[in-house]
C-alpha cells in the first residue's frame, strides 16, 4: 500500500497535487462553470493549447458524463467524476520524470509499484483534437491519460502541449484501499467525524443518472441543440470567439444527455458528431484569429512572436 | 570496424519496436552496400545484430570495412561534335567538366563522344556513416509519429531523449530533432537511470544486462516465459499458452519480473473466453490453467520493475482485474436478461455499413442467401440454418461484445446454447466467423459453414457494388480475408455451387443486378484462389485450370488434380500433347484475326486419309470424353483419351495443311480442330501453360 506520506483523504490528494504543480510552475485555476465531459473541453485547455503561447496550468474539473451514470449503485462508474488537468506548454523535455515526481508527492513510487508508460493514442471526434501518449499504470491500473497534443480543432498544436489528466477517484480509491467510490474519505473534521464521498454525491448520481436515462425531455434538447448551435454561429459571426466556444460547450453536453437518453440514432449520432466539431473547429479558428490580431501578447520573446504571426496570415483577420 | 548506434526514446508502443529496428537494419546494409563499406574483406559482409526495448532502438554492426576501395570511372559527355570546336573546349564541355569535378584539361575525346575519367577516393566509415544514421533515424516508418516542443520538421513515434553512435569507440556526430549523439547511454528507467558511457559495440549486450535492461528481444521473451512459467506454478498451474500476449509483454519491459495473483473462484461461473479476455485485453495478464487447460482462479502478471513488496503490487493487480471481472459479470447477467431473438429489434438501430443498411437487414440478407447456398450445394438443414441466421449478430448488442469486440460469436454461442438454442445452431454463431485469419480453424459444421460463406458473399458483393474495393495495400474492410476465407470453406468441404450464380443472388438482395460488379468479384477471387491454390500445383498450371471458365471452386481444384498429375506422372508425353494442343489453339486465333468465319465440320469435305482419321478418332471418343467431363469428372480418363489421340493428331499435322487455299477445304480443317479444342477445353487453357515445343 502506498507509503506513509500519502494524502489521506481525497481532498487531500487535490492539495498535493495543486501543490506539487504550483510548485512548478502552473497556475492554478478552477474547472469551468459550464458542464465539460473532461478537463481538455474547458477553454484553459482547448484554447489554451492553440497558439504559439506559452501555458502552463492545473486544475480539477469535476466531468460530466451522461451515459456513464449508474444510479448510484456501481462501485466503480459516476455520472460525474472529478479529473486533475495539467497542461504543460511547451512540452518539456523531462515531462515523464517530473510526472512520476507527482506521483511520489501522492506516495507512489517506482520503489513499492510497478509504473509503466503504455501506448495509448487519444482523440475526440468532437473536438477535432488527437495526440499520442500513454495511459500510465501502477500496479496495472490506468492511473493518468498523458498526451503529446499534435492537434486541436483541427489546427496543428504548435508548440506540442503536454497534457496530464488523473483521474481523481480512481487514484483516491487506491490510495484508501477502498473498492466502492462511495466509501472514500472526503474529508476528516476537526472531531475525528468523516466526510464520506457517499455524504458528497450519491444523492447527485441517482438524481442525474434518473434525470439522464428517464426524465430529461429529448423534444426540448433536440430544440436546445439546434438552438445553441444557431447562437454559436451567430458569436463566431460576431467575432467573440470566448461566448462561441461556451455555446459550443452547451451543444456537446446536450448532445450527451440525448445520447444516453437513446435518443439518437446510430447513424444520427455521426452527423451530430461532426456538427459539434465544426463549431469547435470555428471556435478555434476564430480564437487563433483574434490572438493573432493581438499578436500573441503572451509570448514574450516577440520576434519569435512576430515569426509565429506569418503562420497564421491565412485565417482571415478578426 | 565495430557500430554502435542507440536511439534512447521515451517508452515507444509494443508493436513498433521489431519493425523499427528491422526497418533500420534493412536500411543499413542497403546504405553500407553503397557506401561499399559492407564487410571487412572480399566477399565478406558486415555483420548486423538488431536490439530493441521499449525505450531504445539498436544497431550494432560488426565487421565494416575501414574504407571503401577507390574507384576509377569513365564518365561520358556531350558528343564531341557539340564539345570542340576549332579545337578549343565549348562551354558545354566546360559544363560537363565542372559536374565531373576535373579540369577541362582532363577531358579527352573517345569514339564520338567527350569522356574523362574520374578517380573516386573511397569514403573512410567514419566519413560515411554519420548521413547514413541521420537518414535512417529521420527515415523510420512509424505507423503514427509526433512532434514535441517546438520541433516542426522531425517526428518521431514517441520523444528521442539520446542517440550514441561510436564506431570503434569514436564519437559520431549525429542529429535529429533537438538531440545531438554523444557517447553515453542509460539503463533501465528506474533501476539504472544516470547516464554512462555507452559501451563497446560488443559489450552492448552485457554492459545493459548490468543496467537492468535485456535489449535483446528474443532473450527478453525467453526470460519472460520463464518468469510467467515460474510464478503459475506458485500458482499450482501453468500458463495458457498465449504468444501475441508474449510479444506485446515484451514490448512494455525492459527487464521482466513476473508476479501470480489470484480473484474470487465465483468468477469462474464466467465463460473462460470472457476470463481470458478480461486479463489478456486491457491488463495483459497470463491466464494459469491446470495441465487439462481448466482456467484455475489466478493470473501472472509481469512487471518491469522489481519491487521492494511485490506483495504490494500483487494487491493492486488483483483490485483491478476484479473491478474488471465484476464489470463482466455484471454484463454476463444483464446480457442474459434479454433473449437473442429479442435482439433483433436492436440491430435495426444499428447501421452495419453505411450504404449497406442496417444489421437487421443485413440479417435478413444472410438467411436469404444461407438458404440459397443450400438450396445449390444441398449441405445444411435449412430449418436451423435459418435459425442460426437470424441469430448470428444478436450479441453485437450485448454488453459484453460492447465490452470486449473480440468477443462476438463466442458470446452468441455461450448465450444461445444457456437459451436452450439446439447446440448445431448455436455453434454455428461463433463458427460462421471462421476461419478469422490464415492461421485459424475453419468450421466444423454445415450450418456455420454456409452461413459464414453468406456473410462473406454479403460483403464482398455489397462493398465491391458502393466502389469500395481494396486497393494496394489498403483493406479496411477485410475483403482479402474475407474472399480467403470463403474460398478455404468452400474447398475444404466441398461445396458444389456456380460462384457467379451465388454472387447474382447476393447482389439480388442488395437490391442490384450489376454483371460488372459481379465479374470484378470474381475476378478478386480468382486472384485469392490462385494464392490457395499454390501449394497444389505449378503457376502456369494453375492459370491454365482458373481460365476454363468453370466457376464452380470444386471442379477447378479436380482440374488442377488431374492436371498436376498428369504433368508429373508422364511429363514428355503431356509436354507433346499440350504443345499440340497450343498449335491448334493459335491456328484457330489466327484464323480469327484473319476474320475467316467459323463453320460447320462436314465429314464428307475431308479429303486426305490423315483428316478422315483424325475426324473418326474425335467422333469415337466424343462420347466418352464427355461424359468423363461432366458426368463423371472423370479428368484423368479425358486425358488418357487426349493422349491416345495424339498420334493421329499428330499425323494430321505432318500430312494435312490447314490453310488450303481451297477455302472450302481450309474452312472444313478449321472447323475440325475447333471441335477438338472445344471437346477438351474444359480439362486446361492449353496456351496458358509453358511447355517445350516439342510438337
Amino acid at each position: 500500500m502506498p507509503d506513509a506520506s500519502a494524502p489521506k483523504d481525497f481532498q487531500g490528494l487535490l492539495l498535493a497535487l495543486q501543490s506539487y504543480w504550483a510548485d512548478r510552475g502552473c497556475a492554478l485555476m478552477q474547472g469551468y462553470d459550464l458542464e465539460v465531459g473532461a478537463g481538455t473541453m474547458n477553454p484553459a485547455t482547448f484554447l489554451k493549447v492553440l497558439g504559439p503561447e506559452p501555458w502552463n496550468v492545473a486544475y480539477v474539473e469535476p466531468s460530466r458524463r451522461p451515459a456513464d451514470g449508474r444510479f448510484g449503485e456501481n462501485p466503480n462508474r459516476l455520472h460525474q467524476h472529478h479529473q486533475y488537468q495539467v497542461i504543460l506548454k511547451p512540452s518539456p523535455k523531462d515531462v515523464q520524470d517530473v510526472y512520476l515526481g507527482s506521483l511520489k508527492a501522492i506516495g507512489i513510487t517506482s520503489d513499492d509499484h510497478d509504473l509503466r508508460f503504455v501506448e495509448d493514442d487519444w482523440e475526440s471526434p468532437t473536438l477535432g483534437a488527437w495526440g499520442l501518449g500513454w495511459e500510465v499504470w501502477c500496479d496495472g491500473m490506468e492511473v493518468t491519460q498523458f498526451t503529446y497534443f499534435q492537434q486541436a480543432g483541427g489546427f496543428e498544436c504548435q508548440p506540442v502541449s503536454a497534457e496530464l489528466t488523473y483521474g481523481l477517484e480512481r487514484i483516491a480509491m487506491y490510495l484508501q484501499g477502498v473498492d466502492n467510490i462511495y466509501d472514500l474519505v472526503w474529508c476528516t473534521y476537526p472531531d475525528g467525524t468523516r466526510l464520506t464521498y457517499r455524504d458528497v454525491f450519491w444523492q447527485n448520481e441517482r438524481e442525474q443518472s434518473e434525470y439522464s436515462f428517464h426524465a430529461s425531455d429529448p423534444q426540448l434538447l433536440f430544440l436546445l441543440f439546434d438552438e445553441y448551435e444557431k447562437e454559436c454561429r451567430s458569436l463566431i459571426g460576431k467575432k467573440l470567439p470566448l461566448p462561441a466556444y461556451d455555446y459550443c460547450l452547451k451543444c456537446s453536453h446536450v448532445f450527451n444527455l440525448l445520447d444516453a437518453r437513446g435518443a439518437i440514432s446510430v447513424t444520427e449520432r455521426q452527423g451530430y458528431i461532426l456538427r459539434v466539431r465544426k463549431l469547435a473547429h470555428d471556435c478555434a479558428k476564430l480564437y487563433l484569429a483574434t490572438r493573432a490580431r493581438m499578436k500573441f501578447p503572451g509570448l514574450k520573446d516577440r520576434a519569435l512572436a512576430e515569426k509565429e504571426l506569418a503562420r497564421y496570415g491565412d485565417l482571415g483577420g478578426a | 570496424m565495430d557500430l554502435l548506434f542507440e536511439i534512447g526514446t521515451e517508452e515507444l508502443p509494443a508493436s513498433f519496436q521489431q519493425p523499427a529496428v528491422e526497418w533500420m537494419a534493412a536500411q543499413m546494409d542497403k546504405a553500407l552496400d553503397d557506401a561499399r563499406l559492407n564487410g571487412e574483406g572480399e566477399g565478406q559482409r558486415a555483420n548486423i545484430a538488431t536490439y530493441a526495448t521499449p525505450r531504445r532502438l539498436t544497431l550494432v554492426v560488426t565487421a565494416i570495412a575501414e574504407r571503401a576501395p577507390d574507384l576509377r570511372r569513365k564518365l561520358s559527355g556531350p558528343p564531341a561534335k557539340q564539345a570542340l570546336q576549332d579545337g578549343k573546349w565549348t562551354k558545354a564541355a566546360e559544363g560537363f567538366a565542372r559536374k565531373a569535378g576535373v579540369s577541362p584539361d582532363a577531358l579527352k575525346v573517345e569514339g564520338d563522344r567527350v569522356v574523362v575519367e574520374q578517380n573516386l577516393r573511397g569514403q573512410t566509415a567514419l566519413e560515411a556513416l554519420p548521413p547514413i544514421l541521420e537518414q535512417i533515424v529521420r527515415g523510420i516508418p512509424f505507423r503514427k509519429s509526433m512532434r514535441w516542443d517546438w520541433l516542426q520538421t522531425d517526428a518521431f513515434a514517441r520523444p528521442v531523449h539520446w542517440i550514441a553512435a561510436t564506431l570503434d569507440g569514436k564519437p559520431l556526430s549525429v542529429k535529429f530533432a533537438d538531440v545531438t549523439s554523444a557517447p553515453k547511454t542509460r539503463g533501465h528507467r528506474f533501476a539504472a537511470p544516470q547516464e554512462i558511457p555507452v559501451p563497446a559495440a560488443r559489450e552492448y549486450l552485457p554492459t545493459l544486462r548490468k543496467l537492468h535492461v535485456l535489449a535483446d528481444w528474443a532473450e527478453r521473451s525467453r526470460r519472460i516465459s520463464e518468469e510467467v512459467a515460474r510464478a503459475a506454478r506458485e500458482a499450482g498451474g501453468v500458463p495458457r499458452p498465449d504468444p501475441e500476449l508474449l510479444e506485446t509483454v515484451t514490448g512494455l519491459v525492459e527487464e521482466p519480473f513476473a508476479v501470480a495473483g489470484y480473484f474470487e473462484k465465483e468468477f469462474l461461473q464466467l465463460p473462460p473466453e470472457v476470463l481470458v479476455s478480461e486479463m489478456r485485453g486491457h491488463q495483459k495478464y497470463f491466464a494459469v490453467q491446470t495441465d487439462k487447460g481448466e482456467l484455475l482462479p489466478a493470473f501472472v502478471a509481469v512487471s518491469n520493475t522489481k519491487v521492494r513488496d511485490p506483495g504490494v503490487s500483487r494487491k493492486g493487480y488483483e483490485r483491478v482485474l476484479r473491478a474488471r471481472l465484476s464489470d463482466g459479470k455484471f454484463f454476463f447477467d444483464e446480457d442474459r436478461k434479454v433473449p437473442l431473438r429479442s435482439r433483433l429489434e436492436k440491430l435495426g438501430r444499428r447501421t452495419f455499413l453505411q450504404g449497406l443498411g442496417s444489421e437487421l437487414e443485413r440479417v435478413q440478407r444472410l438467411r436469404e442467401l444461407a438458404l440459397w447456398l443450400h438450396g445449390a450445394t444441398g449441405r445444411g438443414e435449412p430449418r436451423q440454418l435459418a435459425d442460426a441466421a437470424e441469430l448470428c449478430k444478436a450479441d453485437l448488442t450485448t454488453g459484453m461484445v460492447g465490452e470486449f469486440p473480440e468477443l462476438q460469436g463466442t458470446m452468441g454461442r455461450v448465450y444461445a446454447l444457456q437459451e436452450g438454442v439446439a447446440p448445431p445452431v448455436a455453434d454455428a454463431i461463433f463458427e460462421h466467423y471462421l476461419p478469422r485469419g490464415a492461421e485459424d480453424r475453419l468450421p466444423s459444421g454445415d450450418i456455420g459453414a454456409l452461413l459464414g460463406m453468406a456473410d462473406r458473399l454479403d460483403l464482398l458483393t455489397g462493398l465491391f457494388g458502393l466502389g469500395k474495393e481494396p486497393t494496394g495495400t489498403a483493406d479496411p474492410f477485410g475483403l482479402r480475408r474475407a474472399a480467403l476465407g470463403l474460398l478455404r470453406v468452400t474447398l475444404a468441404r466441398g461445396y458444389r455451387f456456380d460462384v457467379e450464380e451465388a454472387l447474382q443472388a447476393a447482389q439480388k438482395l442488395h437490391r442490384k443486378d450489376d454483371p460488372a460488379v459481379r465479374e470484378r468479384v470474381w475476378q478478386f477471387l480468382l486472384g485469392r484462389l490462385e494464392v490457395l491454390l499454390r501449394e497444389k500445383g505449378q503457376p502456369d498450371s494453375i492459370q491454365a485450370v482458373l481460365h476454363t471458365g468453370a466457376r464452380d471452386l470444386i471442379a477447378l481444384e479436380k482440374r488442377l488434380n488431374a492436371l498436376q498429375t498428369v504433368r508429373e506422372k508422364s511429363r514428355a508425353q503431356f509436354e507433346a500433347t499440350a504443345a499440340a494442343f497450343k498449335r491448334i489453339g493459335n491456328i484457330l486465333l489466327q484464323a480469327q484475326q484473319k476474320g475467316i468465319k467459323p463453320v460447320g465440320f462436314h465429314a464428307s469435305l475431308c479429303k486426305t486419309p490423315a483428316e478422315k482419321a483424325l475426324a473418326a478418332a474425335l467422333e469415337q471418343s466424343r462420347e466418352r470424353v464427355s461424359t468423363a467431363l461432366t458426368e463423371k469428372e472423370d479428368y484423368l480418363a479425358a486425358y488418357a483419351t487426349l493422349a491416345e489421340l495424339r498420334p493421329v493428331v499428330d499425323r494430321f499435322f505432318d500430312e494435312v495443311m490447314v490453310m488450303d487455299p481451297d477455302a472450302a477445304l481450309r474452312d472444313n480443317r478449321l472447323a475440325l480442330l475447333r471441335a477438338l479444342h472445344e471437346l477438351f477445353a474444359p480439362l486446361a487453357d492449353f496456351s496458358r501453360l509453358q511447355v517445350e515445343k516439342t510438337a
